[in-house]
């Protein structure tokens, strides 16, 4: 797709221009800036056209282009079309230099004084993004267009992943922002000035990052059935890292606004997030942690890119940060322990020790091939890990909270009084309940004291603006999510059943009853199940299905939610007795028994057999005599119907010599491989690479190009492909002779038989012709005996579970409140 | 305030030290099938599924996987839900430990030819022009 292409160069050469011509502005020729800025939105503009048309030819099952017939298929519906633009790796890239320069313009528009030099390097992070779609082009095409494409993993066919990706994507994005401003402090020697601007940034990164994570781990509850989510994968991992020292870098800048210190933190912090989002990526996407995660991808050949990516960036980074080291003069972060600074402080630490301890599990399969063989961690590393710092973070940001910047009288401890006593009777409340792991008290006690210090300190506000309330909503639900984690994961009571169809069981306060599996309206299939509880009745609907793009059996949980607790049904297994499916081979004048039937193989007939033989199309039969258990005989013939996928079109060779035919090429490499027949050529086949010309004794041939005349046709998967070739005869003048080959959709299918009591069908799944043998594929045949199927559950209770979505839900409202307030602050203050 | 530096410096450097500890224990590291047999923590091992030796019966999947890099064989006990594309793996990553003359497995990282691949077969047969 030349458009594509033309699309993502003209991108990648006005990154570098706009790139440069910033540094030129930064050094100090301001008459640049005009410049640098006509060229940086010239890219951002060649970013969303790119976007938009990629989107566009996955609308329109434009299957020439390699990513779409990847991707997508055209069974989708439309919502699910626009998730296949993420689907593989190109899409993601794509997003995010787009994303890169819709954020680039807003940080046009705001930075200011500001401006020349975080664009500078903004722009140089664009530049490799672009060099990676340039290597990697989305719209690479092939000449062989298939009819339909691969689709879409049915896993990420949910309405959440429709959203998640491209939340998680603005996330990553925006972590480039204080990156970017650190760099900018850093070049300019100016480490104060940054804060004010970079405050609403950092904010921005926390709030849609953290969101993104969270609708993940929704999509995982939703959808995987394992009853989690968060798994501690290498994926969920390196996401989670930067939002941690995206969060320390927040709680930093609140510390240097109040009295200097940090500065160094600070940078380092900033820096590190955005090192830290290319290093996640690195390792799920070069394919260095196959052996390790399930849903790492697969090797695409950039890994070198990533890591030149990451080596540039750090070494500039930390360059940029030993040069100026010296000259930063940071003031001491507190000057008593009982101070909101202290706590800042501490929180700063906690969040950094986190981020480390999750960066070291994950990088694990990499760090530990240094000393030994390759080994990862597994989840309990990170709860034991993470425990201990729960702990902390949840006791110190409470702390933290209640008490002042800088004075705090000697009265101090009346503050904790009411939290600490309402707290504690909770915290007693669970202990009688069941909470009886020391651990696990102690973290919950600790999450209600933070709960409760920030309601006080809200409540003991002077002025209740609700714009200020970001801090304590965002606290508050860390505390929930702390108890949510807790409650739901250690006290969830779980157990495993097989439902008979049609009687009723009793587990866990509820009465459930299978009544079978039906299709569901997007031709997958689900269970069931009725249930009653209480006076309250109502049907579950687990689905589970094979999928054949998956090539296994899909699962999917029923989830029925109250305010105490989630019911959460994950199908495990369907068994059928009464319905028997399976394999056999069976030899001409075999018999066999299926089910109710005795079966006879008759022998193999075909239809059009000649034809076949030539590439043509045409039919195979396999007659079977099916003997019901009332002695009536059946005859049913199921069938493989070849139609021929490909045909070639020899060419006449001038002068009699005889015809050429196509018989492969390698579009790619620019190659055909010719097949001579006639009287003036020896019979044989050459390779010929276009512009080369061929001697071969009576004549020479040259191959000067393919040519598809109808490549609309050809993006249905129909078509011709010609190849040009100049055939120059001995002595003769030169004539052009394109032998072609045409494609058609498919090239055999197989045709079911319905068996004669209508539910079951058998189908061939192998034949050997020449020795008379055909392995057939029965399913639903009626059995002899009269067993009712079962399905079986795993039926779990998850208690208050509801605390940890709320409790992230606070967490962002709190996040884009201080967002609203710290943007509102900045663009009043007139001077940069 | 130099007690306070002090006592977060131990803190912080003590809390680190515990979490390198635990590291340290819970990695699992790949060891060939002769090596998890003389092992007796949590390994990862990684092999073929050996054909036709899957045996499950709604409570327990056990099956034999042969190593990647020797003639060894090994049977592998897995006592969960089997997964869903199981029927169609061909490597297979094992977490677990090895007793009783068997690994007991606790988690199955399932690797499947992919879909692409086989069109991509597909392709080459039919001379056509695999990208």
């Amino acid at each position: 797709m030349i458009l594509g292409y033309v699309l993502t160069w003209t991108g990648f050469i006005s990154a570098l221009a706009a790139s440069a011509l910033y540094l030129g502005a930064g050094l100090g020729k301001d008459s640049l800036r005009r410049y640098a800025r006509f060229a940086f939105g010239l890219m951002a503009a060649c970013l969303a056209a790119s976007a938009a048309y990629l989107l566009y030819l996955i609308i329109n099952h434009r299957f020439e282009v390699e990513y779409v017939a990847q991707y997508s298929s055209r069974e989708l519906p439309l919502y699910y079309l626009i998730s296949c633009f993420w689907g593989g790796q190109q899409g993601t890239f794509l997003l995010w230099a787009m994303y890169g320069g819709f954020v680039g313009l807003v940080l046009m528009a705001t930075s200011r004084a500001w401006e020349s030099w975080t664009m500078h390097f903004l722009g140089l992070v664009q530049c490799f993004l672009l060099m990676l779609l340039v290597l990697k082009n989305p719209f690479l095409t092939t000449p062989m267009a298939p009819p339909d494409g691969q689709g879409l993993n049915p896993l990420l066919q949910d309405p959440w992943m429709v959203i998640h990706p491209p939340m998680l994507f603005l996330g990553f994005t925006s972590m480039v922002v204080p990156f970017v401003f650190a760099l900018a402090a850093l070049a300019k020697n100016d480490m104060e000035g940054w804060i004010r601007p970079v405050l609403p940034w950092a904010l921005f990164g926390s709030l849609v990052l953290g969101t993104g994570l969270v609708m993940g781990g929704y999509w995982a509850y939703k959808v995987l059935g394992w009853g989690g989510y968060w798994g501690w994968d290498p994926v969920e991992n390196s996401s989670l890292i930067p939002w941690l020292t995206n969060t320390a870098l927040i709680h930093g800048v609140m510390l240097q606004r109040s009295n200097g210190s940090l500065k160094r933190t600070n940078l380092l912090l900033a820096i590190f997030s955005f090192l830290m989002v290319v290093w996640g990526t690195f390792l799920t996407r070069s394919g260095v942690l196959a052996d390790f995660s399930v849903h790492s991808f697969l090797d695409l050949g950039i890994t070198g890119h990533l890591v030149a990516f990451i080596v540039v960036f750090a070494v500039l980074g930390l360059g940029l940060f030993a040069w100026r080291f010296r000259s930063i003069d940071a003031g001491p972060a507190y000057s008593s322990v009982l101070s909101r600074e202290f706590f800042t402080l501490a929180g700063v630490i906690v969040l950094a020790i986190g981020a480390l301890m999750t960066l070291l599990g994950m990088s694990s399969p990499l760090l530990s091939r240094l000393f030994g063989p390759p080994s990862s961690v597994q989840t309990p590393y990170y709860n034991t890990v993470m425990l201990p710092l729960a702990v902390l973070a949840a006791f110190g940001s409470a702390l933290g909270v209640v008490l002042k910047w800088r004075a705090n009288g000697n009265q101090v401890w009346r503050k904790f009084l009411w939290p600490l006593v309402i707290s504690g009777a909770c915290a007693t409340g669970l202990a009688v309940w069941r909470v009886h792991r020391p651990d696990w008290l102690i973290l919950c006690s600790a999450a209600m004291f933070l709960l409760f210090s920030n309601l006080w300190a809200y409540l003991g506000r002077q002025q209740k603006d609700p714009v200020k309330a970001g801090p304590y909503l965002a606290h508050s639900g860390f505390a929930l999510v702390l108890v949510g984690v807790v409650l739901s994961n250690g006290y969830a009571t779980s157990a495993r059943v097989q439902l008979v169809r049609g009687q009723a069981a009793h587990m866990l306060g509820y009465d459930m009853t299978y009544r079978g599996i039906k299709p569901t309206p997007d031709g997958k299939q689900m269970a069931v199940i009725d249930v009653q509880h209480g006076r309250e009745a109502f049907t579950l609907k687990p689905r589970i299905y094979f999928s054949a793009f998956n090539q296994g059996v899909m699962r999917k949980p029923a989830i029925r939610r109250y305010p105490g607790h989630d019911l959460y049904v994950a199908p495990i297994d369907e068994t059928n007795p009464s319905l028997i499916a399976g394999q056999m081979e069976l030899r001409e004048r075999e018999v066999q028994d299926i089910g109710m039937y005795r079966a006879r193989f008759d022998g193999l007939r075909t239809e059009n057999q000649e034809a076949m033989m030539r590439g043509g199309s045409g039919a195979i039969y396999a007659d079977l005599t099916l003997t019901d258990k009332d002695g009536v005989e059946h005859h049913v013939s199921p069938a493989l119907k070849v139609s021929p996928g490909q045909q070639s079109h020899p060419g006449s060779m001038p002068g009699g010599l005889g015809q050429v035919e196509l018989l492969g090429m390698q579009v790619g490499e620019k190659k055909v491989r010719l097949g001579f027949r006639g009287p003036g050529l020896p019979p044989g086949e050459v390779e010929v690479t276009r512009g080369e010309v061929k001697d071969l004794g009576a004549a020479t041939v040259q191959f000067t190009g393919f040519r598809i005349p109808d490549m609309k046709e050809m993006s249905e998967g129909r078509g011709t492909v010609f190849a040009d070739l100049q055939v120059t005869p001995r002595g003769g003048r030169p004539q052009v002779v394109a032998p072609a080959i045409s494609i058609a959709p498919p090239t055999d299918e197989t045709v079911k038989a319905k068996l004669p009591d209508g539910a079951g069908e058998v189908k061939i799944v192998d034949l050997k012709a020449d020795e008379g043998v055909v392995k057939l594929d029965w399913a639903n045949v009626p059995g002899l005996g009269d067993v009712p199927p079962a399905l079986e559950v795993e039926v779990t209770l998850k208690p208050l579970i509801a605390f940890f979505w709320v409790g992230t839900l606070m967490v962002s409202v709190g996040f884009l409140l201080t967002l609203f307030r710290r943007a509102r602050d900045y663009s009043k203050v007139k001077t940069a | 305030m130099k007690w306070t530096h002090a006592l977060g410096l131990a803190l912080v450097l003590g809390g680190l030290l515990v979490g390198l500890t635990v590291y340290q224990k819970s990695l699992t590291p790949y060891r060939s099938f002769k090596e998890a047999r003389e092992t007796r923590g949590t390994v990862q091992v990684h092999g073929t599924l050996a054909p036709a030796s899957a045996q499950y019966d709604g409570k327990e999947l056990v099956f034999r996987i042969k190593d990647v890099a020797s003639p060894d064989e090994m049977q592998v006990v897995y006592t969960d839900v089997k997964p869903g594309n199981f029927d169609q793996a061909r490597d297979i990553v094992a977490i677990g430990t090895y007793r009783d003359g068997a690994f007991h497995a606790e988690k199955l990282l399932i690797k499947c030819p992919s879909k692409y691949q086989e069109m991509q077969d597909k392709q080459k047969k039919t001379g056509g022009d695999p990208v």
